[in-house]
């Protein structure tokens, strides 16, 4: 090793506990045995490297500062357990706000029945069954009239008209319309749109004791739609009105 | 962590605390301040402290950035540019360096810029490695041994003997290797 590489890390070398590693203080000190020039500065360095550690250290720590530092940390600890009830006690706030917000919101948003319209509805139905069903048809997007039964040539007589509703068919809401004569016999029309919901093409005519069922592909403004007339008794003719002037005809 | 290790913590470090705040600051007053501080900011920062091995450079951490948050907030101070001093060791030293006046080495580490206060305090005072300082300082390890040995050097030209005798009477900084006083806080 030269002088220049020693002079270099003897700037670097610490004299308690060296970190430069043997590769760079084994030939250091080989070159300081030798070079006594380099040997005396290296000497030198650890004379003021011993001499600033000292005079580093030499800081008196105030009496009592302990204490003190423990009664800091105390109050310190006090603020943050205080900030954290407070923050928690906010956020509980902010909960109950929020859960409060939220019924409040579902209950205005719950559907509320009128008792007004209930009785409104029924008034309609009983002043006019026909107009009251023909509303019900258009407001679920059907033809809000029903078509004459084949062969009848007549339409149904709406004072005998019981109840429109949906019925549950297959797992799916279907439409009807149900009728009452005077005998007691009861005629359901259901109507099935035919857009693939049904495989309308398994539906045919079926007949029991007294039940029957007939199907109607619907023309004109019914296109689009399969009826199917299911009914007690003989036919339909007594679900029918007496004319063909409209379903408002009386028995 | 709670109270208790908390309380292990200002046992094991607060002497130590306060000597690093003491020499980063130069007065009493402020070094007491800057270590409860330390220790107020550390109790909100437990969570943080995952290796308990690491608390004393973790702490020391803490304390230079409130450190370094102060001094920032106050006007510089004037400080040695450092560029003027060189890094080689002087030849003319005296083989047997008599003690250092603490207090002399106190107003020669004030004159130092922060960049080379600190790490010849760790580097001194509590021995921390050169990666240590590189770590506490987010330095390269390269600058540290740099700035270390310019620091060095400075000090070597402030407080050696043949400086006291020659600054007998007068100014010691314009004495020590003449280095000019700057108004700006970084070399």
């Amino acid at each position: 090793m030269e002088c220049r590489d020693a002079q270099f890390y003897l700037r670097l070398r610490r004299h308690t506990g060296d970190e430069l590693g043997p590769d760079v203080t084994v030939p250091l000190d080989n070159h300081l045995a030798v070079c006594a020039t380099c040997a005396a500065d290296n000497r030198a360095a650890s004379s003021f490297d011993r001499a600033l550690c000292s005079a580093m250290k030499a800081v008196s720590v105030p009496a009592g500062l302990r204490e003190r530092l423990f009664a800091h940390v105390a109050g310190k600890q006090g603020t943050i357990r205080r900030h954290k009830m407070y923050r928690a006690a906010g956020a509980l706030v902010a909960a109950l706000l929020l859960v409060g917000i939220g019924l409040g919101w579902f209950s205005n948003t719950r559907p509320k029945p009128d008792a007004f319209e209930l009785v409104e509805n029924l008034d309609e139905q009983w002043r006019d069954p026909e107009l009251s069903t023909g509303r019900w048809l258009a407001k679920h997007k059907l033809p809000n009239t029903l078509p004459q039964p084949l062969n009848y040539n007549r339409p149904f007589n709406y004072r005998l008209h019981v109840n429109h509703a949906f019925e549950e068919i297959k797992g799916r809401q279907v439409p009807v319309v149900v009728f009452r004569s005077p005998d007691g016999d009861i005629a359901k029309v259901y109507i099935f749109r035919n857009d693939g919901t049904f495989d309308l093409k398994a539906l045919r005519e079926e007949q029991l004791s007294n039940a029957h069922a007939e199907k109607m592909d619907g023309e004109g403004e019914h296109r689009g739609f399969t009826y199917v007339f299911v009914y007690t008794g003989r036919d339909l003719t007594p679900f029918l009105a007496r004319t063909n002037t409209g379903g408002s005809a009386t028995t | 962590m709670a109270s208790g290790g908390l309380h292990q913590l200002i046992d094991a470090h607060y002497e130590a605390l306060y000597r690093y705040a003491f020499r980063l600051t130069g007065t009493s007053a402020d070094a007491e301040d800057l270590t409860q501080e330390t220790f107020g900011k550390a109790i909100s920062r437990l969570a943080q402290l995952r290796e308990p091995d690491r608390a004393k450079a973790w702490l020391f951490r803490i304390l230079r950035n409130l450190y370094l948050h102060k001094v920032r907030d106050q006007k510089r101070h004037k400080v040695v540019p450092l560029d003027a001093v060189g890094d080689l060791p002087g030849r003319e030293a005296d083989e047997t360096m008599p003690e250092i006046d603490p207090a002399r080495l106190q107003q020669a580490l004030n004159d130092l810029d922060e960049s080379f206060r600190t790490p010849i305090i760790l580097f001194y005072f509590e021995e921390f490695s050169y990666r240590d300082i590189a770590e506490q300082m987010d330095l390269p390890i390269g600058t540290v041994m740099s700035r270390l040995a310019r620091a060095k050097a400075y000090l070597r030209s402030r407080l050696l003997p043949a400086n006291e005798a020659e600054g007998n009477g007068t100014n010691n900084e314009s004495a020590a290797a003449a280095p000019k006083r700057v108004t700006d806080g970084v070399p």
